[in-house]
């Protein structure tokens, strides 16, 4: 380019001016859009949710299922037991009723008698039976990669006669409902999978309340109602899932009004989507979730209880929190389970220490360490993750002089040294998807046997805890299972493993005119409840 | 010519091979675990392990890479353990999307961009010059990620005209189809856009300083033939960067694909990177080479043909 004349230049950066000005002007438009784009998405109950994950396959059993997609999957199957919406209780589903034998050991599931499969290519619709739930467990057993142990544990599946089905466990586990319940265990046709082969994973049959219309990869999946639904039969003709994995693009569709429900939005867009009057933003800490940091139980100066206590008293850990989620996206907690689970004791929570840099700096004296040292954390690269490893950093060094050397990197690069066992200190947050059972959680941080996958990274091994962990299997009484839980939470908390800082939120928002759109705390959203004023 | 054509595919073959053998490597050191991508965070090391086996990541680098290219060999670029999908079928399906951006982004470029460079070379440093300097400088400035927001926001969401997602269909008529293509279209031809200005404006005036055209010029000659000839001779060059940014345009799909939500090839890459689908992103990178050097031979061929003279530079 040549010599630039400056009249020239002043005049592009009044016209980049003026283009900026035109994008912060203009709410009065806003409001009120475009009337026939949002007509077009409303009429004929037709309702379009956008979610974050794209779906690759809709086979129950297709390995990559993530939280949405699961959502996907289960709108179209469904499983022997289900939880409660809100409360993650066991349910009926396609089994009306159980038994579970004195032992633990048999459980016998009396199924429902007024089951259909949608439609497909190769059986017309016909009545679901016990020998399809059969057929159903032993494909999982063959391909099911998460949970073997429990899934292992499921010894024998016998049909006993049309409507019942025995299973024998080879121990006794009382999470095996709780297990079974995930979308993965939806019961599907054998002729549509023996069938259809890899194509079952784009037109899947089940008995589930939508049915399959149209897959687009990586774009869309459209299902509509089934009107032999045994359950609650959907008030909207169909559901289209769009698949947006851009937070920018997620918020400007439901903005403009082309998305209905936004079931994940951003955090940076809370505010703004909020001042929209036809727009409602749910942001609940009600969410299956723990973010957390732990200590090297084993090896390195936090080996020493007192350094491990002196740690969590010289971190303001609500100062941290709301550095953390700057708009309001995560909640403080204290314990090693989520807020929304039934294993989260308000009472337990005292047992956290309180914010005390004073006693913090005497207790590392009685250690030994009054100068310091240094500390290795290492945290994968998430936005959150890396604020709390910035505020950790300036809090020990200021409280406690010690030298923190942050290490972010992509989730591999981490696990590899936690599993390990060598990070000082690390930090992480866990969703297990199986409802909000604590033992998940309790079993993945404190079991010895859980020492070489990340959740137990610091290695935190406890023969009480241990025995505890296994005793609650044999307990299928939640009450008693509680009780034990509680048990567990205080002798692991009193070791100083770390500390649960923070439940991130469950962020969503819908248009006004979405009745009934709800996501429970395990991320899980049931869309026949779902209805679109017209 | 032929031979030109010839030696030209025969170069192409070892670029092929070396991008294959980059992109298997590259794909399998990055310290990224397809097991961790499908299970997730909670999942136990036993269920990694196990999913490592059936799924064959076990094996040796060296006997997946000769697995692979013996696949290659035959035609068939390997199956997504994601998608559960050929590949081909995959890239198959979402082609015709990508084409669509990018072919759609050049014309727009070409049209806009030629008469807009012939005006700016006509008229040297005169204000219609420095306007389309201005916009050209602009253009390739702007980063594309940031542009396709910005448009998103004023025109889908502020002023509520167009949708700012996925891809309309023509069952719901021809403005639902178009109005869906009018945002992606303007962010992906802006780049391609201001670069075929920049070397219309350069070549021509190249072309002016020539002492044929000042002879023809001074000879007389009626304007017509005199522009016939300017542009013969600035044409070769501005193809060939035609056929250079068809090519950027295609990894500019990339990013304009995410920004819309445009169910294209960029989106399948990208999608393909983050659940390390290693034999998808393979075979992405191997179809965007192949289109490249095609795309570049192309360009190449029909220089030669508006003007044989180029056809000795190269």
């Amino acid at each position: 380019m040549k010599k630039k004349n400056p009249f020239m230049l002043m005049l592009a950066a009044l016209l980049c001016l003026a283009m900026c000005l035109c994008a912060c002007n203009n709410t009065e438009e806003n409001a009120t859009g475009d009337p026939g784009d949002m007509e077009q998405t409303v009429s004929g109950g037709d309702i379009v949710v956008g979610i974050p994950d794209s779906v690759k396959s809709l086979d129950p059993m297709g390995q990559n299922t993530t939280v949405y997609g699961g959502n996907v999957v289960g709108q179209i199957f469904d499983t022997l037991v289900a939880n409660n919406f809100e409360t993650t209780e066991i349910i009926p589903c396609l089994a009306e009723s159980w038994d579970i034998s004195d032992d633990g050991l048999t459980y016998t599931f009396h199924l429902r008698d007024d089951v259909y499969f949608h439609e497909g290519q190769f059986q017309d619709g016909r009545q679901m039976v016990a020998d399809d739930v059969v057929y159903s467990f032993q494909r999982i057993k063959e391909l099911f990669a998460r949970n073997n142990s429990q899934v292992d544990n499921i010894a024998t599946i016998e049909a006993t006669d049309d409507f019942t089905v025995v299973f024998t466990l080879t121990k006794a586990d009382s999470q095996t409902l709780a297990v079974i319940t995930q979308e993965n265990f939806g019961i599907v046709p054998k002729e549509e999978i023996e069938g259809q082969g890899d194509g079952f994973a784009s037109t899947p049959i089940g008995t589930g309340p939508f049915k399959i219309k149209e897959l687009s990869a990586d774009n869309y999946v459209i299902l509509e109602k089934n009107e032999k639904y045994w359950g609650t039969v959907p008030s909207v003709d169909t559901v289209t899932f769009q698949f947006i994995n851009d937070n920018n693009t997620m918020a400007n569709a439901l903005r403009s009004g082309e998305i209905d429900v936004a079931a994940s939005l951003g955090a940076e867009f809370i505010s703004l989507v909020e001042e929209d009057e036809n727009l409602t933003v749910v942001n609940t800490p009600m969410r299956q979730h723990v973010a957390l940091l732990h200590m090297n139980m084993v090896e390195g100066p936090t080996a020493d209880i007192r350094v491990r206590e002196a740690i969590i008293k010289a971190i303001d850990i609500d100062a941290m929190v709301s550095g953390i989620y700057q708009n309001g996206e995560g909640t403080r907690t204290y314990l090693p389970v989520p807020k929304a689970s039934w294993g989260y004791d308000e009472s337990l929570e005292s047992l956290v220490p309180d914010y005390d840099p004073e006693g913090a700096k005497a207790l590392l004296a009685e250690a030994g360490y009054e100068d310091g040292f240094e500390l290795n954390l290492y945290i994968s690269a998430t936005d959150a993750r890396n604020r709390m490893a910035v505020i950790l950093q300036q809090q020990l060094k200021d409280n406690l002089n010690i030298t923190v050397n942050i290490h972010s990197s992509d989730w591999a690069a981490f696990s590899e040294v936690v599993t390990a066992g060598t990070a000082d200190i690390y930090g992480a947050s866990y969703a297990f998807s199986e409802s909000g059972d604590p033992y998940f959680y309790l079993n993945g941080f404190f079991n010895t046997n859980s020492i070489g996958s990340t959740p137990n990274g610091g290695g935190f091994s406890n023969g009480e805890v241990d025995a505890l962990l296994d005793e609650s299997t044999h307990t299928t009484d939640q009450d008693q299972r509680n009780e034990l839980y509680k048990q567990i939470m205080t002798i692991a908390l009193s070791q100083y493993p770390g500390i649960y800082y923070a439940n991130e939120n469950l962020i969503y928002a819908y248009h006004n005119s979405v009745e009934g759109f709800r996501i429970n705390p395990s991320t899980i959203f049931r869309m026949e409840e779902v209805s679109i004023a017209q | 010519m032929a031979k030109t054509i010839f030696k030209r595919l025969v170069h192409s073959i070892p670029i092929l091979f070396v991008v294959v053998t980059i992109t298997f490597f590259v794909t399998r050191i990055l310290p990224s675990d397809p097991a961790v991508a499908i299970l997730g965070a909670e999942a136990t090391p036993e269920d990694l392990a196990q999913l490592r086996e059936s799924m064959g990541f076990n094996e040796s680098y060296f006997s997946q890479y000769i697995d692979y290219i013996a696949g290659l060999l035959q035609g068939n670029l390997g199956h997504s353990y994601v998608h559960k999908q050929p590949v081909s079928q995959l890239i198959a399906n979402v082609l015709p999307n990508t084409i669509t951006l990018a072919v759609g982004g050049m014309i727009i470029a070409v049209l806009l961009g030629i008469p807009l460079g012939i005006l700016a070379a006509t008229h040297r440093n005169k204000s219609p010059d420095h306007a389309v300097s201005v916009l050209t400088l602009c253009g390739v400035s702007t980063p594309i990620f940031w542009l396709g927001l910005i448009l998103a926001l004023i025109f889908g969401v502020k002023l509520g005209w167009l949708p700012v997602m996925g891809r309309g269909s023509l069952e719901q008529g021809a403005w639902d189809y178009l109005s869906h293509m009018i945002l992606p279209l303007a962010t992906i031809s802006t780049v391609p856009l201001a670069n075929v200005v920049i070397i219309t404006r350069s070549s021509i005036i190249d072309v002016v300083n020539k002492d044929f055209y000042k002879t023809l010029v001074a000879y007389g000659m009626p304007k017509r033939i005199i522009r016939k000839h300017m542009l013969k001779n600035a044409l070769p060059a501005i193809i060939n960067v035609i056929g250079i940014q068809l090519a950027s345009a295609l990894t500019g799909a990339i990013l304009t694909e995410t920004v819309f939500n445009w169910p294209g090839m960029g989106k399948l890459a990208a999608d393909a990177i983050t659940s390390r689908d290693y034999t998808l992103v393979q075979g992405c990178v191997l179809f965007m080479t192949i289109v490249y050097v095609i795309v570049n031979l192309i360009a190449d061929i029909i220089a030669c043909c508006v003007n044989p003279q180029s056809a000795k530079d190269t």
